[in-house]
């Protein structure tokens, strides 16, 4: 095996095989870090949400 | 139940359907009977003399029994003792009586084939005044025998594809010599041929056996009832041709399905096309052949022949000679020794080509020794009616015809050669080598180099006397460092002469020197273009694999790279803070730019 067919032999695996094999990996821990993060967020806005219903109907003396 | 008795009788069915069908079958098997039966035509059933029958079962002895000589070799033929057939033609003295059989001999009969085989005629010898012998090779199976030519001295006419093996012409009926004498000899009323021809097995030969007879004869020859050779060919042609007046001819054909009484003693072996035959010679026998023709080269050439033999100790004393057509005259090898081969080369050029019936070789012993001449055949090869393919031996006076031709070469050549010896005898001799000596060029390259410069200065003005005189003393030294260094000749004008030569080759020697520097310059640049490319050629495939690597290891790590920084910012607004969120993605669009910037510069 020549030094050109090793070189395309690399290219395939990176490229071809253990790119799309990482993005899938990347692509279930993202989606698991996104349902993951939505409640503090959602719980975030919501009380920024609230506090901000709060000071609005307070009453002002 | 009636059910359970039809099962019954389906089982015994079942029993004899197994058992009747294959015995029934073998039991009325046809038996095939091989019976072989030899028919003579009717035409010809009753052409015999009662009494001369002469097989006796009481006293039956093999055929082998009657050969004289016992057979020394392979010997095939009809086992039994064979039976006398005469034909009730009466013949007038002019008459000719043929005997026309094939034979294919198997390779378990005689391998290969023989080289040398004593046969043994159909034709009874009694009353024969003269016999002779003609063996062809049919190309194609098949033959027939249509007739004979008309005329006083017709011959039977053979239709097939035919090429001569071996013509032997007027057997010497007198003869009964088996040892000394031709090759032939008529011993108990049979007449046996030794035959130098080669014969192969798987090949199917014609044995034509012609015979004239005295006044008032009989013809009648053997025949056997068994198939000689075992070859499946059981056949005799027999024609007879004869004239009671010119004007009055007689001719006809009898076609019998039966073999004739012939029998093969087989003497030697064969090779595959190459073989050789063993002669005890003395001095003043003879080995004659016609070598092929060459084709002629355009200019006057010598001839040289060489001729491959053995004997015990490898030396052979024989004269060569050789007739070449043009002139006539034979010219004879210079040598009359030789080892392992003959090879000789004509004392001139002859312009002429050597064609085969005009120029004849002959070796002629000048010793008594056993010689092994090697002969080439091919079962498929050359006809012997082209003498070419025969060779001629002259053995005590008496001559022998082998049909098939000596191993030798002739060719033409622009020099002699000669076979290796340690005799300077037989070698021309050498022009005497002159060594080319260079000469000492020193007084010329100082007078020379005075002279210019002298010249130089006379040209510049420069101080006229001492120039002058530089270029007197530089042409001085040039005219008699010729005189001192060159060892031409003695006398002035030859000395004068050898300096302008010598001067001539120093001018010519420089010229080549500067040539030869040329060229030297011009290889060296040529080898380094020629390295270069075959450096490209070689290390480019690398550094584009190398590229290809550092591509691929970019866009993995820059692809994981990006993914990371989208999830990033993806968790940073899953999380509310778009701030966070909007730096991330500014971290992530700088670095892109970082990277394009970085792509431009190197670009």
């Amino acid at each position: 095996m020549d030094f050109m067919a090793i070189s395309t032999w690399i290219f395939d695996i990176l490229i071809l095989q253990l790119l799309p094999m990482v993005s899938v990996i990347l692509l279930i821990v993202g989606i698991f870090g996104v349902f993951n993060r939505l409640p503090k967020g959602i719980d975030k806005a919501a009380g920024a949400m609230g506090r901000q219903f709060g000071n609005s109907f307070r009453w002002r003396k | 139940m009636i059910s359970k008795h039809v099962l019954q009788i389906f089982a015994l069915l079942a029993v004899f359907v197994v058992i009747l069908v294959p015995f029934s079958a073998a039991a009325g098997e046809d038996v095939v009977e091989h019976t072989v039966q030899v028919k003579i035509d009717p035409e010809d059933a009753d052409q015999y003399d009662k009494i001369v029958n002469l097989a006796d079962p009481e006293n039956a002895i093999t055929n082998p029994d009657t050969w004289t000589p016992s057979p020394r070799g392979i010997w095939t033929g009809a086992g039994t003792e064979e039976s006398l057939f005469q034909f009730d033609d009466v013949l007038p003295a002019s008459n000719q009586f043929c005997v026309i059989t094939s034979v294919n001999f198997n390779s378990t009969q005689i391998m290969n084939g023989a080289s040398v085989t004593a046969i043994r005629s159909p034709i009874a010898s009694e009353n024969v005044l003269e016999m002779s012998l003609i063996v062809w090779r049919l190309g194609e199976p098949g033959w027939e025998v249509t007739g004979v030519t008309p005329g006083q001295y017709g011959y039977p006419i053979i239709e097939g594809d035919l090429n001569t093996v071996a013509e032997v012409f007027s057997i010497n009926m007198t003869d009964t010599s088996v040892t000394a004498g031709d090759d032939c000899w008529t011993v108990d009323g049979r007449t046996y041929v030794l035959l130098h021809a080669p014969l192969y097995s798987g090949v199917e030969y014609i044995f034509q056996w012609s015979a004239q007879y005295e006044a008032d004869c009989r013809p009648s020859i053997y025949i056997t009832s068994q198939d000689v050779a075992s070859d499946g060919l059981m056949r005799t042609c027999a024609a007879i041709r004869y004239a009671s007046a010119p004007d009055e001819v007689t001719s006809h054909v009898h076609d019998l399905a039966i073999d004739p009484g012939i029998s093969y003693d087989m003497w030697q072996g064969l090779g595959s096309g190459i073989y050789a035959e063993s002669v005890y010679m003395k001095a003043g026998d003879t080995l004659k052949f016609y070598p092929r023709p060459i084709s002629y080269p355009g200019f006057d050439a010598y001839h040289t022949i060489m001729i491959p033999f053995s004997t015990e100790d490898g030396t052979l004393k024989a004269s060569v000679s050789i007739d070449v057509s043009d002139t006539g005259e034979p010219w004879v090898a210079d040598r009359t020794e030789w080892t392992e081969y003959i090879l000789s080369s004509s004392p001139e050029q002859f312009g002429s080509v050597m064609a085969g019936y005009w120029g004849a070789i002959t070796v002629t012993i000048l010793e008594a020794v056993r010689v092994n001449w090697l002969l080439i055949d091919s079962p498929l090869g050359g006809d012997v009616l082209d003498a070419r393919n025969s060779a001629y031996m002259n053995i005590g006076d008496v001559d022998h015809t082998i049909y098939a031709r000596p191993w030798h070469s002739y060719q033409m050549s622009v020099e002699r050669v000669f076979a290796p010896s340690v005799d300077p005898e037989d070698f021309i001799p050498m022009v005497e080598v002159q060594e080319n000596q260079p000469v000492k060029n020193i007084g010329l390259y100082i007078g020379t180099l005075m002279y210019m410069i002298g010249s130089t200065m006379v040209s510049r003005g420069i101080v006229i006397a001492p120039a002058l005189l530089l270029m007197q003393g530089g042409a001085t030294m040039m005219a008699w460092s010729k005189f001192l260094e060159n060892e031409a000749g003695e006398g002035p004008i030859e000395q004068i002469i050898a300096s302008i030569r010598n001067a001539i080759n120093a001018v010519k020697q420089a010229l080549e020197a500067i040539g030869n520097f040329l060229l030297m310059i011009g290889e060296a640049i040529y080898g380094a273009i020629m390295w270069l490319a075959d450096a490209i050629s070689e290390y480019g495939a690398v550094l584009l694999g190398l590229l290809i690597i550092a591509v691929a290891l970019g866009i993995f790590f820059m692809a994981i790279f990006v993914q990371l920084k989208l999830w990033g910012i993806t968790w940073r607004m899953a999380e509310g803070d778009l701030q966070k969120a909007a730096a991330q993605a500014q971290g992530l669009a700088s670095h892109g730019q970082g990277v394009v910037g970085k792509l431009r510069g190197r670009i």
